[in-house]
């Protein structure tokens, strides 16, 4: 799975459970706090985008609140190569 | 010789309220001038029904705020916060942010401020959309429903969108917990225990299985092809068949009067004294005694006669059972011989404003003629005319029923009455369930009131009194 359908991928889970956002808000240097999103959110972005990729991703991944930029890549690492 | 109704109490110093007919307190008054009922015909989802009802459909908190909120940075603040949050909650901040606004509060005040949410189960449009989805899919359930789910997520949000962080209260109560959130206020900024308190009622959003229950109950009725929705709701008139319920929130800032003079505003008026009972009986089903019990109890909390009270806003839902209790209970407290129970309960009461009267009042119950300047009625209408006492009218007739927030909808509603010396119409109210009360009729009577009482009661046997005052400097 290339970085960009992941990234597609998290993006439409950040909309979904945020709403509400103008397209300028949604980009990689972004914090997901910083787009109004509680700790709640953020765990239902992670789960839901982690379930649809089918990847093993420790919740603690949120721990260190990556940008979206960050939190990608953080997927790519653990997406299982075919 | 000083006129004992114009004793302290404690003032409100601000309101708000978002309902489909009126975004603004001065919108409410206008739409209880003109008095005409807001009800419209609303489609039950999935029942098949059509039911009386004011539903905020497609409330949208941006555009609220951009014609309700001049400061972009509490724009964004109040859609960060609440912009993903249930009906409830999102109702909530809006009417807290407008009431903090309107009273002037400083950050440092907003600080000390404490909060009391009014209402329980606020937000069962919500669970049962969520239940819905979870029966259909179990995956579609998110860790966000765990602040959705609760009804303090309102003070939470509240507290984050005003910057109020004193103590906070969720006063639940059925459809007495408006008035149950106002008394606990005045009672903790009366005894000092805040400087002042932010009273909310949120939406309170039924489910179709609500309305469902409400109906199988025979307590609503629905709108059959060609019937009238706005003349639905009818409230001590014999024909009476039911109440429309109302999607509407209200807020007030309630303090000591020298508090709102000293930022330059004038008080919508004040709280003179409360009173609460309970029948200790499980149910639906009112009791006429221990509605009078309230109303008496919150009397002698300001050491007011009966005949002191100009006006009362009944409880009266349009309900047959609720409005004949309550009917028969205001003919016990207002009607001939009612006045002579004066005092004879709750003489130990824990009185919050019992000091600005005292038990002096006892000895002049003599004073203070109610119908010395009604003269200016407008209303002609058979029955109302020749009869003692304070002009009743329900302000269901007209909003709906709000549920848990009606209480403090109604005291607001009540006090922009006191202030502009006017009792809104009862539309529909032909034919009186008794004839010895005075009602107002389907014409607004005009008439200078300085005293009334609002009344608020609940399932489960909670009935809650307030006596409200028009505030100081309107007093002649």
């Amino acid at each position: 799975m290339t970085h960009d359908e992941i990234w597609e991928v998290l993006c439409r889970h950040v909309r979904d459970v945020l709403g509400d956002l103008q397209d300028d808000e949604i980009h990689p240097r972004q914090k997901l706090r910083d787009l109004g999103a509680n700790s709640l959110d953020r765990m239902d972005i992670l789960v839901g985008t982690v379930d649809e990729l089918r990847l093993t991703v420790p919740t603690g991944a949120l721990a260190a609140e990556p940008t979206l930029g960050g939190l990608a890549e953080l997927l790519h690492a653990h997406c299982e190569q075919p | 010789m000083p006129d004992r109704r114009q004793g302290t109490g404690i003032a409100v110093t601000s309101a708000a309220v978002l309902h489909p007919a009126a975004a603004t307190v001065t919108e409410l008054d206008r739409v209880l001038r003109r008095g005409e009922p807001t009800l419209r015909p609303t489609p039950v989802p999935g029942a098949g029904l059509v039911v009386p009802a004011a539903h905020l459909d497609g409330f949208d908190l941006r555009s609220w705020a951009r014609s309700h909120c001049a400061d972009p940075a509490g724009r964004d603040r109040l859609r960060r916060v609440a912009g993903r949050a249930t009906l409830p909650v999102r109702t909530a901040c809006c009417v807290a942010l407008a009431a903090c606004t309107a009273a002037r509060l400083t950050e440092a005040e907003a600080r000390d401020t404490s909060v009391v949410i009014a209402g329980n189960n606020l937000a069962l449009g919500h669970q049962s959309r969520s239940a819905a989805a979870y029966a259909a899919d179990p995956a579609t359930v998110r860790a966000g429903h765990l602040l959705d789910c609760f009804d303090t997520d309102a003070l939470g949000a509240v507290g984050e969108v005003t910057g109020c962080r004193g103590e906070g209260w969720p006063i639940g109560g059925s459809s007495a917990a408006g008035a149950l959130a106002l008394i606990h206020a005045t009672r903790m900024v009366a005894a000092g225990q805040a400087p002042r308190c932010l009273v909310v009622a949120p939406v309170n959003d039924l489910s179709p299985v609500e309305i469902g229950a409400f109906v199988k109950a025979g307590a609503m009725t629905p709108v059959t092809a060609g019937g009238d929705a706005a003349a639905a709701c009818r409230p001590f008139d014999e024909s009476h068949d039911g109440i429309a319920v109302a999607q509407v929130a209200a807020a007030v800032l309630v303090e000591p009067a020298s508090e709102a003079h000293r930022r330059g505003i004038r008080p919508l008026g004040r709280i003179l004294g409360s009173g609460t009972s309970t029948d200790a009986r499980r149910g639906t089903r009112p009791d006429t005694d221990g509605q009078v019990r309230a109303m008496r109890k919150a009397l002698s909390d300001c050491g007011l006669a009966p005949s002191d009270i100009d006006y009362v806003n009944a409880h009266a839902t349009g309900s047959a059972v609720g409005d004949d209790s309550e009917a028969a209970a205001l003919a016990e407290v207002f009607g001939a011989g009612g006045s002579t129970a004066f005092g004879s309960t709750d003489a130990g009461s824990t009185a919050f404003g019992s000091t600005a009267f005292g038990l002096t009042a006892f000895g002049l119950t003599a004073f203070g003629s109610t119908d010395a300047g009604s003269t200016a009625v407008e209303s002609t209408a058979a029955g109302a005319t020749g009869i003692d006492g304070p002009w009743v009218n329900s302000t269901k007739a007209l909003l709906g029923h709000g549920l848990g927030a009606a209480g403090l909808v109604e005291a607001v509603a009540t006090l922009l009455q006191l202030a502009g010396g006017y009792c809104h119409a009862n539309p529909h109210l032909a034919k009186p369930v008794r004839t010895d009360l005075r009602f107002v009729t389907d014409t607004i009577t005009r008439a200078p009131l300085r005293t009334a009482l609002s009344n608020s009661f609940a399932f489960s046997g909670i009935n809650a009194s307030l006596v409200l005052g028009r505030a100081e400097e309107d007093c002649p």
